[in-house]
């Protein structure tokens, strides 16, 4: 080289992103051209100061993450899939095929598939306990209903439970091979709460006629709410905006 | 699950940490980041890339377009540091106060200092911070590779040159 090297050649030097030919290169000139080398060191140590600059930054922000919004970080995204067509289930069909399901399906489960204690009823009302044996888990809520909340949390917990709040005793929690489906009536102003344990990694959430709401948690305590009455209907819905 | 449900899974699992992270940075917003990183990854399942070999740059290249996007809409001042450690709380218990006035000082040295770069500059510093090459970043902001180490070079001369003088 008979001239001086440029500033992005020197950078991508420091970087070591310069192919072998041209690295060997610009330490040959670095070695003689004491410009260069002054060069070089000035943007190394100004390349060093700005990681320190950001890291410092970063140093403020890591408390502020985990303590304004711990749900959030917890790893609340919300993505609308094109999961559409839930069908509307026939509660005699329910109450007389869910064990079937139960025997169908025990034994020869799979990852995502919710294994019940042995002696726990697939259909129930009130609280029910059940064992999610994947990191995936479906909850299904065929009908809008005149008022009510859903509840979803995901903390560490041996197991999971959901429960039945303020229902008139008509609904049901039906637990299927892929998760959970809540079974009531238009007329209906219960609220559910649906507790799983840590290993649970995704949550879909099928409204009735509409696409699902997939909920990603990353391994920490996380907690949604979910209007019955007006569930999400945009397809960019955010985690935010479900309450 | 579907395809592109698995590939926003593993996008989640694989790379919202450092999107969020690197979103912070870049708007120096956390909340507004963690709304970013999540409408970018209803991108991702809407709209994934043809190529989701490149998901990672994909991700960082349409996250810096949202958050762009996203400050412009709300109004709110582009910057990389502004006041996130003043205004949000601490986990720990707080410095004393001679130490807190050190840092909030410093704090706002870095601020001015980082503020100083231009939104493709502070781009670029921030892919190179999170280990992308220069290729990657050229490739992410539609330049080229040459061009990426000229500015990041520029870019690095701005804020070094106002950090020289600080003892950090």
């Amino acid at each position: 080289m008979t001239t001086h090297v440029e500033d992005g050649t020197l950078l991508r030097f420091l970087d070591g992103e310069c192919h072998p030919g041209e690295h060997q290169a610009v330490a040959l000139h670095r070695d003689a051209c004491g410009r260069c080398a002054t060069r070089l060191a000035q943007l190394s140590r100004r390349a060093q100061l700005t990681r320190q600059a950001i890291g410092l930054w970063d140093a403020d922000m890591r408390p502020a993450l985990r303590v304004s919004f711990p749900w959030r970080r917890a790893a609340v995204v919300m993505v609308m899939l094109g999961i559409g067509g839930a069908v509307r289930p026939v509660r005699a069909w329910i109450a007389d095929g869910a064990r079937a399901v139960w025997m169908a399906v025990a034994g020869t489960t799979t990852d995502g598939d919710i294994v019940p204690p042995p002696d726990q009823p697939a259909v129930a009302s009130g609280l029910i306990r059940f064992e999610p044996a994947g990191t995936t888990f479906e909850l299904t809520l065929p009908e809008r209903q005149r008022a009510g909340v859903l509840r979803i949390e995901i903390a560490a917990r041996p197991d999971a439970e959901a429960e039945v709040v303020g229902g008139s005793g008509a609904e049901d929690l039906m637990v299927l091979p892929t998760g959970l489906r809540i079974v009531s009536r238009a007329q209906s102003e219960a609220s559910y709460t649906v507790r799983l344990p840590l290993q649970v990694e995704v949550v879909r959430v099928v409204f009735r006629d509409q696409p699902a709401l997939t909920l990603l948690a990353a391994g920490s305590t996380t907690r949604w709410e979910v209007d019955l009455a007006q569930p999400p209907e945009s397809t960019t819905v955010k985690a935010d905006r479900v309450r | 699950m579907s395809g592109s449900d698995a590939l926003v899974t593993e996008a989640f699992r694989e790379h919202r940490e450092a999107l969020v992270r690197y979103v912070a940075r870049f708007t120096g917003d956390p909340d507004l980041a963690e709304d970013v990183v999540q409408e970018t990854l209803l991108r991702l399942r809407d709209r994934p890339p043809a190529d989701t070999s490149h998901v990672r740059g994909w991700l960082f290249t349409v996250a810096t377009n949202l958050a762009r996007d996203a400050l412009k809409v709300s109004r709110r001042r582009l910057m990389l540091v502004r006041g996130a450690g003043d205004r949000l709380p601490h986990a720990d218990p707080p410095p004393d106060p001679a130490t807190a006035l050190e840092r909030a000082e410093v704090r706002r040295r870095v601020r001015l200092a980082l503020d100083r770069l231009s939104v493709k500059e502070r781009t670029m510093l921030l892919m190179r911070e999170e280990g992308f090459t220069h290729r990657e970043i050229a490739e992410a902001i539609g330049t080229t590779t040459k061009s990426v180490g000229t500015m990041l070079a520029r870019a690095i001369d701005k804020v070094g040159r106002a950090l020289e003088s600080e003892r950090l």
